[in-house]
């Protein structure tokens, strides 16, 4: 019935219209239309309260309802004058929207009758329903839309965008980290302590499965919102693209330098000799001065220590790294063939520092590329003043590149105003490098999520291990442990190294063991006790980083942001060590203590 | 227990056919967070428990009811003992399909909503879309719950989880089911629904154990009982022959006018019998709040609660799945009824027909036709573990005999001459 007088409105507006319209009765035709449909809309409207109880209608009108309180909201923002605010609720719409969509899909996938799918499922909706995941779900969506809108709209576009993906990403990284301990370690627990894991596990499914289908349902979950994240982390970025640069050079370097993937290559020097007499002349002069260590003059360059070999190593491309004052020093970079075929953007990357103290904060530098001398773009000037210490860019004529794919770059340290300015140098690391084009950034953002879903994988897999056993306070605080030791991994093993005093790496177990005893002997003749106390903290410390992961080391943030490449190697690596190995390994300890726990076991 | 079948227990081999529960020596102990033994909730209990009987398992709060049932699901590992179900060790997952398990409380994902519920749990028993939907379908029906099927479960009162819980138990039409407390939190008319469901799948040859404290509810469907205290079995047996007092004849007979009764009394006490008395018999005060409940709905009456529970879920009472196939137990009974067990027409006309509940009538009376013929497994039942006529049977030897008393008086012979 509803359907017969829903197609007669439709077919009355319409026909009246037309039969109106052809009378040549226009504005009669159009008022009769607009009424019609009101009345379409309203006899719709009426139809979804009616079959509100039917699941697709109850969706669908969900989605109607959220479309009209976006459009409702980006409306009134419009009418306030509040242009970036009517993006935002567009963007959030956009989130919203394709989470819902994404939201039921999943839950399309997991509805054969797998008991591992019914685990998943019910994982999704339990994060959903109860709130577990809600929470942090809508402070992200939340924060990346309105994230491009606090950002200093006076800064170079370059860096708004930089900033905002560096923050996205963090934020999108913390709070889906966190959820997925909260609900790996909640879900878990909860069910043995609320008792409905009684019910699931005297059904024909393994205490495996159970933990597969909870991890796979988080999984799923992590996945749908990286991708709603993603989304809104792209939208937003082409939003602020969009917005008006400060010069040529600032529209250039987001389209170059951020909005792009790019290869990093590192110097070499043009003799490939070059260093090793470069090691050859500083090992005879550390001979002299202290023959017991190195060895006296004249021996064979091999009759060294490693360590003292690598340390004399460290200092000669430190030497490389360093022009002395009205001097040039040449470095050679490989492998730009494809740069040079395909004309792709190529940068030379700097980050210039002096010995000394300079007036202003400022340096001059020369720079020849290939034997031609580059000039400043705007003053033509052949010197190039720059701010100490910080990063610069300088764009190269992909033509620039030789037949050998390469670039030969000079740099030269001039003096300034007839006095000698101090040392130049750079840090070994990135201190000089050039950057080419190898792909988009829209593949090097979805790498980048790619890698943080690996992360997610283990954190799913820890908390459910950890639930598995542990109370829900104490689980969850393992989980946040073992979370903030593998995302601070490099900051931590550096700073455990200078905490107390350690045997080197490169001693033998056996000698380690010596070396501690005898220190330890020695503090405690001292009086020396909490330097005792120190290198038991840095054992137990040492020994922690060992077998916790190293998210440090899978860290793509910093480099989609900074428009480089997240390479392939690091997503296998993410895959393997923490999709894979970690994952597997956390799982199979926690199915270990599952399979042989007494779920009903009451402690008296 | 005999060396052999503690030996068959023990490497999880099937004892007999029959047998579903075994449980050998089982112990239990609680231990605090020191590993000290602290209770003994379980104390070397021997339980067998046969195809198609319903076994209570009776005692006071504490006594080890629920636990033993944890044991024999696998939720408790047994301090010693033997455990095989269906000849298996408790844990392994393919028994689990022939299982259904209602706790004693309605562990429920209080976000899912009846329909999901059952979804969820169906899908664990890897069934297929259709299939489920149908069984969801019926089951809502047979527990009265169709009409708040989408509300979230959470919402429900506790007999209303109960009867979501009863209906997961039932959704893979178990072999046996282990319902603990089961009418805990329901109404009577729930409670008779539920007894109703127990009786009608004993009826189909399922195995049922059943534990509760509720004493009256475990006496209308029982056929065995074991009573436990303390961890231990105090008493087990026949629920018949356990409350049977030997030292007592009831007679049952119709209203009896006051001369009569006088006659009657002067007639017992000219036999020695001193101490005979005659009262109005009393109906239960659940009959007659059925009846009542009963006429207000016929009258139309509306409740916001729960509706009384329709029929008993198609698949459980036929054995049929919806695709229309028997089941492969369900075969194998036909084929063991067809050589084994005499026609309905084949009884001696003297043997009473069958009970049937009053107010099951209209629901059993729409199943299939083989809950009116004798079931397969009443046949393949022995004497010992199922008497559902004996009570008839009783009766009607009392009504001889008072008969046999009163027209030999009027024919002034001695009662006791031949």
């Amino acid at each position: 019935m509803w359907l017969v007088v829903l197609i007669a409105l439709v077919g009355l507006t319409e026909g009246v219209g037309w039969l109106l319209a052809a009378q040549g009765s226009g504005s009669v035709a159009g008022i009769i239309r607009s009424l019609g449909r009101l009345l379409v809309d309203g006899w719709l409207i009426y139809g979804l309260i009616l079959w509100r109880h039917v699941p697709w209608v109850r969706r669908f009108g969900v989605l109607l309802l959220g479309t009209a309180a976006a459009g409702m909201l980006a409306l009134l923002f419009r009418a306030m004058g509040w242009y970036e605010m009517v993006i935002a609720t567009a963007g959030a719409y956009a989130m919203g929207l394709l989470f819902y969509a994404g939201l039921w899909l999943i839950r399309a996938i997991l509805s054969p009758g797998v008991a591992v799918f019914a685990v998943a499922r019910t994982l999704i909706d339990e994060a959903i329903r109860m709130k577990i995941a809600l929470v942090p779900i809508i402070k992200m969506l939340i924060l990346i839309a309105v994230l491009p809108f606090v950002i200093d709209t006076e800064d170079f576009l370059k860096y708004r965008i930089t900033s905002f993906l560096t923050w996205s990403l963090i934020a999108t990284s913390a709070l889906l980290s966190l959820m997925t301990i909260f609900l790996a370690v909640a879900t878990i627990t909860k069910e043995q302590t609320q008792r409905q894991i009684f019910l699931t596990l005297t059904k024909p499914i393994t205490r495996a499965e159970y933990l597969i289908g909870k991890w796979f349902g988080i999984t799923l979950l992590n996945l749908l919102l990286l991708g709603v994240a993603g989304t809104g982390i792209y939208t937003f970025t082409k939003m602020l693209e969009s917005q008006p640069a400060r010069d040529t050079i600032d529209r250039l370097a987001v389209s170059n330098q951020v909005l792009v993937a790019r290869q990093a290559v590192e110097p070499v020097p043009p003799d490939p000799d070059a260093l090793m007499r470069m090691y050859e002349t500083q090992l005879e002069q550390l001979r002299n001065e202290n023959p017991e260590r190195f060895g006296e003059p004249g021996d064979p360059l091999d009759q060294v220590k490693p360590a003292d070999a690598a340390e004399v190593e460290t200092q000669v491309v430190i030497r490389w790294y360093t022009i002395a004052n009205e001097t040039w020093e040449s470095y050679r970079f490989n492998g730009l063939d494809q740069a040079k075929l395909y004309n792709q953007s190529v940068q030379l990357r700097f980050k210039p520092k002096l010995a000394g103290v300079t007036p202003d904060g400022f340096l001059l530098m020369g720079v020849r590329i290939n034997g031609r001398i580059y000039r400043d773009p705007v003053t033509g000037n052949p010197l190039l003043k720059l701010a100490e210490n910080n990063f610069h860019v300088l764009d190269i004529d992909p033509h620039d590149i030789d037949s050998a794919g390469g670039l030969t770059i000079d740099i030269f340290n001039p003096s300034r105003e007839g006095r000698s300015q101090p040392s130049l140098n750079f840090n070994p690391k990135d201190g000089v490098e050039v950057l080419y084009r190898v792909g988009d950034f829209e593949a090097n953002l979805a790498r980048t999520l790619a890698v943080l879903w690996m992360k997610l994988m283990f954190l799913a897999m820890l908390g459910l291990a950890a639930g598995t056993y542990l109370s829900f306070p104490v689980a969850t605080l393992v989980c946040l442990l073992v979370f903030f030791t593998a995302a601070g991994s490099s900051y931590l093993t550096e700073s455990l190294q200078y905490y107390a005093a350690f045997p080197k790496d490169s001693l033998p177990l056996p000698h380690k063991i010596a070396w501690l005893i005898g220190k330890v002997g020695a503090l405690s003749e001292e009086g020396k006790y909490y330097d005792i106390l120190k290198m038991f903290i840095k054992m137990i410390g040492t020994g922690f980083m060992l077998i916790a992961p190293s998210f440090g080391e899978y860290n793509p943030t910093p480099l989609v942001s900074d428009g480089r490449l997240v390479p392939g190697q690091m997503l296998a690596n993410a895959a393997l060590w923490s999709g894979l190995f970690w994952t597997g390994g956390v799982g199979f300890l926690g199915w270990l203590i599952f399979r042989s726990r007494e779920l009903a076991r009451v402690t008296v | 227990m005999s060396q052999a079948s503690t030996q068959a227990v023990a490497s999880g081999a099937p004892l007999s056919k029959d047998l579903v529960v075994k449980c050998v020596g089982l112990s239990k102990v609680f231990r605090d967070f020191w590993m000290r033994n602290r209770v003994k909730a379980v104390d070397d209990i021997d339980l067998d428990i046969y195809r198609g009987e319903v076994f209570g398992l009776l005692g006071p709060n504490g006594s080890g009811k629920s636990t033993t049932i944890k044991l024999i699901l696998g939720l408790l590992h047994p301090t010693a003992g033997r455990i095989a179900v269906f000849g298996h060790h408790p844990h392994d997952v393919k028994n689990k399909q022939r299982i259904g398990y209602l706790p004693e409380e309605s562990y429920l994902y209080p976000f899912l909503n009846a329909r999901e519920t059952l979804e969820y749990y169906a899908r664990l028993f890897h069934q297929k879309r259709t299939i489920r939907r149908g069984r969801i379908d019926t089951l809502l029906e047979m527990v009265g719950l169709q009409h708040v099927a989408r509300r979230p479960v959470g919402e429900y009162s506790k007999g209303m989880q109960r009867k979501i819980g009863l209906a997961q138990a039932l959704i893979n039409d178990p072999d046996l089911l282990i319902l603990d407390e089961p009418t805990s939190g329901m109404d009577p008319i729930a409670t008779a629904d539920v007894k109703r469901v127990i009786k009608s799948l004993a009826e189909r040859g399922k195995t049922i154990l059943l534990c509760s404290h509720l004493l009256a509810d475990v006496e209308d469907v029982t056929d065995r009982v074991a009573i436990m205290y303390g961890g231990k079995v105090r008493r087990h047996g026949q629920i018949d022959d356990l409350l049977e007092q030997h030292d007592r004849t009831m007679i049952n007979a119709p209203a009896m006018d006051p001369e009569t009764e006088e006659h009657l009394v002067a007639l017992l006490e000219s036999q020695g019998i001193c101490d005979a008395s005659i009262s109005r018999p009393r109906q239960k005060l659940e009959t007659l709040f059925l009846n009542i409940v009963s006429e207000a709905q016929s009258e139309g009456a509306s409740t916001s609660g729960a509706q009384s529970g329709g029929q008993i879920a198609r698949f459980l009472a036929t054995g049929v799945d919806e695709t229309g196939a028997a089941s492969h137990g369900d075969q194998l009974i036909d084929e063991l009824m067809a050589s084994a067990a005499p026609s309905h027409a084949d009884q001696p006309q003297s043997q009473p027909p069958p009970p049937e509940p009053i107010h099951d009538q209209t629901v059993i009376g729409s199943l299939t036709a083989g809950d009116h013929a004798p079931s397969p497994d009443e046949s393949l039942q022995d004497d010992t573990t199922r008497r559902p006529d004996q009570p008839d049977q009783q009766d009607q030897a009392d009504t001889d005999l008072i008969d046999s008393l009163i027209k030999k008086q009027d024919d002034g012979q001695d009662p006791n001459q031949g």
